[in-house]
């Protein structure tokens, strides 16, 4: 607000005030604005010089309404009425992604087979038999699931305890209730498990696992005249699915997992330090160490220098190593293999999924939908023993084409979100959307053999077929005629 | 405190009751005076002192409507209680006893004082002097123009602002030097504004504003009161007020230079005049502010 000039601020001040001032109660009626307008310019024209009364009104102002006053007021529990009112939610959504992290159901088999050698099968029951609280109610859901995640962050020392096999046959066990057998059953190592079971078999586990059939899986086992694994403690878990699919990679203890960490640690940082040669030594694959992983396949050691020619022998080792675990893990893609594969999620367990970028092939037909949700950029493809497979990290690769058509591929072509894949008698397939849906194409009656080659140049895709023919398709592959047909008359292949 | 049952001649006038106006026997109903034991012809006579104080020699016309005006049931209950009614006093204890120990907190700020101030004010509202063998009840005074409650605060606030003033005065040398105050010199000569010219203009200018206008700025400029403490002494909104003040700003300069102009001063002689020290005004504002205070003070003792 500007400022009074000091000589008018003199005179305002210096008028001189009426000789008669309101009463008390002229002037209430005058702060009630209940006067009439006569008497009220009367009182006004007073206030205006005397200071006297202007202090008494101002004093006799009624107090402000609390209700302004209220308004003025910062809301003080918006925060925690906010926080209390979204609690639940998040509380559920904890829950909810703990269980999908935790599913039992994708272990990497490569685990299991360290896992099988430094599993060693409880004690004696009768020695050491259950204390009284090992066995959770049904009803005790919560509590039990808190130990059981307690039970996996133990120390190797509280393992054994932990991990103990129910003995009794009591109804509330949760093991009596999703077993059919309560009778405790030594423990299976989980080498022996797969190589006994031959793929069929392995697929009939999986089946079982995924369609919720508890008992078949007990079934199989006993039919191949093996003991049927005894599930372990997994108090509280009541999903009869949930509980199954833990049962056959009951194994994992916390020290177990522990040992296979530290292995696996130890395996990262050599083939760390063998890529890192590689790298040195290859100065063209100097941008990415994902592209290396790509091209290590594919370098030819005899034309690399000596030191990295046995940083390629050393990989190639690792990757067809004698180990047990290698050897199992070779030829990682069994179907019942695969379905126990480690989740993406998860860090990578064994050392075979560190050396070599062909680690694990899952059988997730929502896999590559999920993938280019998480991210729009291309996939990366390649045809891996007769099967399409895909990656977004060149780590972890899925199958990307459904097996129920029994397709063996021999070749991928892909540019952008277009993927081209051919295979043997001239399948050839199309995915316009990186994968998500395909379109299975016929070359027509005139190509015969395998696919062998894919070409794709702007909006032509030439394939190459094993009697060297070679078809070229102009329209996104509706229809397809001979690159040189010489006179003949172009064939026309259309969609199935 | 002790309730005196005397009960006063409040018969202001000798009309009957059947000889009533047909208004005073409808705001005789509207007001319980019954209930008080007050008869329609003390009721009359109270209307009619009310009509003598504001509106003296007016029509019949106009009394009735300053009568219906009125807050009638309170200036009753004021009336029962100055006359020493059991049940009056109850019934204003019951009201506005807790109101009047609030009313004198929010007036002084602090409770000690605040409870002095009150129980001063009950006793004065009681009534603890004589005047010709009657007692004299501060209720007595109430015309029921505004509420009794707002009444309450305007007579506290009364209170408040004399015993501060006295306070003030009657304050020693000794206090004050104890509290550091330095006191200045004596004026030796009353100094002379260099041109008379600027007070005259100054106070034309002021008589030009409209008297609400002038309220503002005094307010403002004088009293220091915020905006919205203005606001609600006028009875517009705080943002009223600011834009009055700017909008008055200008004008009164703008007057101020055309009565200097008017007056023989050029524009620069009338720019350098307005920004003039107070100290060259011929006014003697401690005189002028005494004088004021005095006769308020006088006036308002005068009133009760």
């Amino acid at each position: 607000m500007p400022e009074l000039s000091n000589s008018v601020r003199q005179r305002l001040g210096a008028r001189p005030a009426p000789p008669t001032h309101p009463d008390a109660d002229t002037l209430t009626a005058y702060v009630e604005q209940v006067l009439p307008a006569g008497e009220r310019s009367q009182v006004v024209e007073h206030l205006a010089a005397c200071d006297f009364c202007r202090e008494i009104v101002a004093l006799s102002l009624p107090a402000l309404p609390e209700k302004t006053l209220v308004q003025t007021l910062p809301a003080p529990s918006r925060f925690w009425t906010f926080g209390f009112r979204w609690a639940g939610a998040l509380a559920v959504i904890a829950i909810a992604v703990a269980l999908v992290i935790e599913r039992p159901g994708h272990k990497e088999p490569a685990a299991q087979a360290p896992v099988a050698k430094l599993a060693e099968p409880p004690q004696a029951d009768s020695a050491n038999p259950p204390k009284a609280a090992d066995s959770v109610p049904v009803e005790n859901i919560a509590p039990a699931v808190i130990a059981s995640e307690a039970s996996r962050t133990s120390p190797l020392s509280s393992s054994s305890s932990t991990r103990r096999p129910p003995t009794s046959g009591s109804s509330s066990d949760v093991a009596s209730l999703t077993s059919n057998s309560p009778t405790p059953m030594p423990r299976v190592e989980s080498n022996v498990r797969n190589e006994a079971m031959d793929v069929k078999e392995a697929r009939d586990v999986k089946d079982a696992l995924h369609s919720n059939a508890g008992p078949a899986v007990g079934g199989i086992l006993e039919a191949r005249g093996q003991p049927k694994p005894a599930p372990p403690e997994r108090k509280g878990f009541v999903n009869s699915n949930l509980f199954l699919a833990e049962d056959h990679n009951y194994a994992y203890t916390n020290s177990y997992k522990d040992a296979l960490q530290e292995k696996a640690k130890a395996d990262a940082e050599r083939a760390k330090k063998e890529s890192a040669l590689a790298f040195a030594v290859n100065p063209e694959a100097d941008a990415r160490k994902s592209f290396l992983r790509k091209a290590l396949p594919t370098l030819n050691p005899t034309r690399l220098g000596p030191l990295a020619a046995t940083a390629m022998s050393a990989v190639k080792s690792a990757t067809t190593g004698s180990s047990p675990a290698a050897e199992t893990l070779a030829g990682e893609r069994t179907p019942g293999a695969s379905s126990f594969a480690a989740a993406p999620a998860r860090p990578p367990i064994s050392s075979r999924a560190v050396a070599s970028s062909a680690a694990t092939i899952t059988h997730d037909p929502d896999a590559t939908r999920r993938a280019k949700t998480a991210t729009s950029e291309p996939l990366h493809w390649r045809v891996q023993d007769g099967k399409l497979v895909n990656s977004a990290d060149m780590n972890q690769w899925h199958e990307a084409y459904p097996q129920s058509d029994d397709i063996e591929f021999k070749v991928v072509q892909a540019q952008g979100h277009e993927v081209w894949a051919g295979g043997t008698n001239g399948t050839l397939v199309h995915s316009w959307d990186g994968g998500v849906d395909w379109q299975k194409l016929n070359l027509g009656d005139a190509a015969a053999g395998d696919i062998e080659k894919i070409s794709l140049s702007g909006g032509d895709v030439q394939v190459k077929t094993s009697n060297g023919q070679h078809l070229i398709s102009r329209d996104g592959g509706k229809t397809w005629a001979p690159l040189n047909p010489q006179g003949a008359k172009p064939e026309t292949a259309q969609p199935k | 405190m002790k309730i005196d049952t005397i009960r006063i001649d409040m018969n202001f006038g000798s009309k009957p009751a059947e000889a009533a106006l047909p208004v005073v026997s409808e705001l005789f109903e509207k007001s319980g005076a019954m209930r008080f034991g007050l008869t329609v012809t003390t009721f009359e006579g109270i209307l009619e002192q009310v009509a003598s104080k504001y509106s003296p020699g007016a029509s019949p016309q106009q009394k009735q409507q300053l009568w219906r005006d009125l807050r009638i049931e309170e200036l009753v209950l004021a009336r029962a209680c100055s006359a020493g009614n059991d049940l009056a006093w109850v019934e204003f204890l019951n009201k506005y006893r807790e109101k009047l120990y609030d009313i004198a907190r929010g007036v002084t700020k602090e409770d000690s004082s605040a409870r002095d101030l009150a129980d001063s004010l009950y006793a004065d509202l009681y009534g603890t002097t004589e005047k010709e063998g009657r007692r004299v009840s501060r209720l007595n005074f109430y015309m029921g123009r505004g509420s009794l409650e707002g009444w309450l605060r305007t007579v506290v606030a009364q209170e408040f602002v004399n015993r501060y003033r006295k306070q003030k005065r009657l304050v020693s040398l000794e206090e004050e030097t104890e509290e550091g105050v330095q006191f200045s010199s004596a004026d030796s000569v009353p100094i002379q504004m260099a041109d008379h010219r600027l007070g005259e203009a100054t106070d034309d200018a002021l008589n030009q504003l409209a008297a609400e206008d002038r309220l503002v700025l005094a307010a403002y400029y004088l009293d220091n009161r915020t905006l919205t403490e203005i606001g609600r002494i006028v009875g517009v909104h705080e943002s009223t007020i600011s834009r009055r003040l700017e909008k008055l700003l200008k004008m009164l300069r703008k007057h101020v230079m055309t009565g200097l102009q008017s007056k023989g001063m050029d524009r620069v002689q009338a720019e350098e005049a307005l920004e003039a020290d107070v100290r060259y005004l011929t006014v003697d504002v401690r005189r002028r502010l005494q004088e004021n205070r005095s006769a308020a003070f006088q006036q308002d003792k005068g009133s009760d």
